[in-house]
């Protein structure tokens, strides 16, 4: 096991101890005892041991280098740690990316193009008047 | 400059009658079948007032058709064209009515000076209408486009958020919002430019204020269309970028 995995395990453990303190009835209370960080994947240990010190904060520097799984995506981990049932949600910021949105709203554009190339064709100041 | 235009007119309708009544000079000399022929004549001449008129009428149904399926017209733009196509539509009408019961060369040749003088709608109405129409539709157009650049500019703050460098995209949206502004400059003020123009304007200052207008509405596209590929561009570099550490 990794220092860092060992670290987990310590921060965990630390976690389990804080909670088992906590009055209970008041699992959800927000303040003090719930701390949020965002961070990517490779950084979820990280955020484990941040977690205890339940001072939320970011981890630094995610992206492309640090990617470590396989596909190599930085995904940002959004932990919320609640003192006695510690919860985890994983979202990927570039998987919310919606590019067929962006795609679609460019092709958009090109019809709108043509609407307003056939509306200014249309302007012809050389019909004249004739009778 | 109304009496040139109206002698022009009478000039242009002596003519027509001309063409019709080779033998109108002699009216007083002439058998009675030569009488037949100027009859015959002004009937002729009626005929081709009633068209010209049944043109203008048509026209008008297209335009006022075009303002209504209209998506884009200011409401108050709208308004304007429309009061004024009306008011053409009901008078031409009126001449219509006039011309049918015509019988004299000087009768049809007034109706063929109002027809053509007092509402101008070759010359003036279906320009404006058109200049009218492509303004508003290019206001939209520039929101459509900053509706885009919002889009992939929340894409790229996603990206960021991800850990990606989108600064080069993030210029590249600035980039085109600077050209969509631009072309809105040009395109925005265009109604409201035209539409002001009455028939007594035709041809000057008409013309030249109608050219500069249509002038600013090919710029203005221009200037959207460099928008459109700035952040086509900015697209595809986003792609490129999210893209590239996936592979």
């Amino acid at each position: 096991m990794s220092s860092k995995g060992l670290a987990l395990v310590v921060s965990v453990v630390v976690l389990s101890a804080c909670g088992a303190a906590q009055p209970e009835g008041r699992p959800t209370q927000p303040g003090p005892m719930v701390a949020e960080s965002s961070t990517t994947s490779s950084d979820v240990e990280l955020t484990a041991t941040t977690t205890t010190s339940l001072t939320p904060m970011t981890v630094a520097e995610p992206g492309p280098a640090q990617a470590e799984h396989a596909g190599s995506v930085p995904s940002a981990t959004s932990t919320t740690a609640v003192a006695g049932s510690p919860t985890s949600t994983t979202t990927n910021p570039t998987e919310s990316i919606d590019f067929a949105e962006v795609q679609e709203a460019l092709d958009a554009l090109d019809a709108l193009f043509g609407d307003l190339d056939r509306h200014i064709g249309s302007v012809d100041l050389d019909e004249g008047e004739a009778p | 400059m109304k009496r040139t235009t109206r002698a022009i007119a009478s000039l242009l309708a002596g003519l027509m009658v001309v063409a019709a009544l080779p033998a109108a000079a002699q009216t007083d000399t002439e058998p009675p079948a030569s009488q037949e022929r100027i009859e015959h004549g002004i009937d002729q001449l009626r005929e081709r007032v009633l068209e010209a008129l049944d043109r203008r009428l048509v026209r008008i149904d297209r335009l006022q058709e075009a303002i209504k399926d209209s998506e884009t017209i200011e409401p108050g733009n709208a308004a304007h064209l429309t009061a004024d196509l009306s008011a053409s539509q009901g008078q031409l009408t009126a001449l219509v009515a006039k011309a049918k019961s015509a019988s004299t060369v000087e009768e049809l040749g007034a109706i063929v000076d109002e027809m053509v003088y007092e509402h101008r709608i070759f010359a003036l109405r279906t320009p404006q209408t058109w200049l009218v129409l492509a303004s508003d539709f290019g206001v939209s157009v520039a929101e459509r486009l900053e509706s885009a650049a919002r889009t992939l500019a929340d894409a790229a703050a996603r990206a960021d958020a991800a850990g990606y460098d989108v600064s080069e995209v993030e210029t590249l949206i600035d980039e085109a919002r600077a050209a969509t502004s631009s072309g809105l400059t040009l395109v925005e003020p265009v109604a409201e430019t035209v539409l002001p123009l009455e028939p007594a304007d035709v041809p000057d200052p008409a013309r030249a204020m109608m050219e500069a207008a249509r002038d600013d509405m090919f710029a203005g596209r221009d200037a959207y269309h460099g928008a459109r590929d700035t952040l086509r561009q900015a697209a595809e570099l986003l792609t490129e970028i999210v893209g590239s550490d996936a592979a």
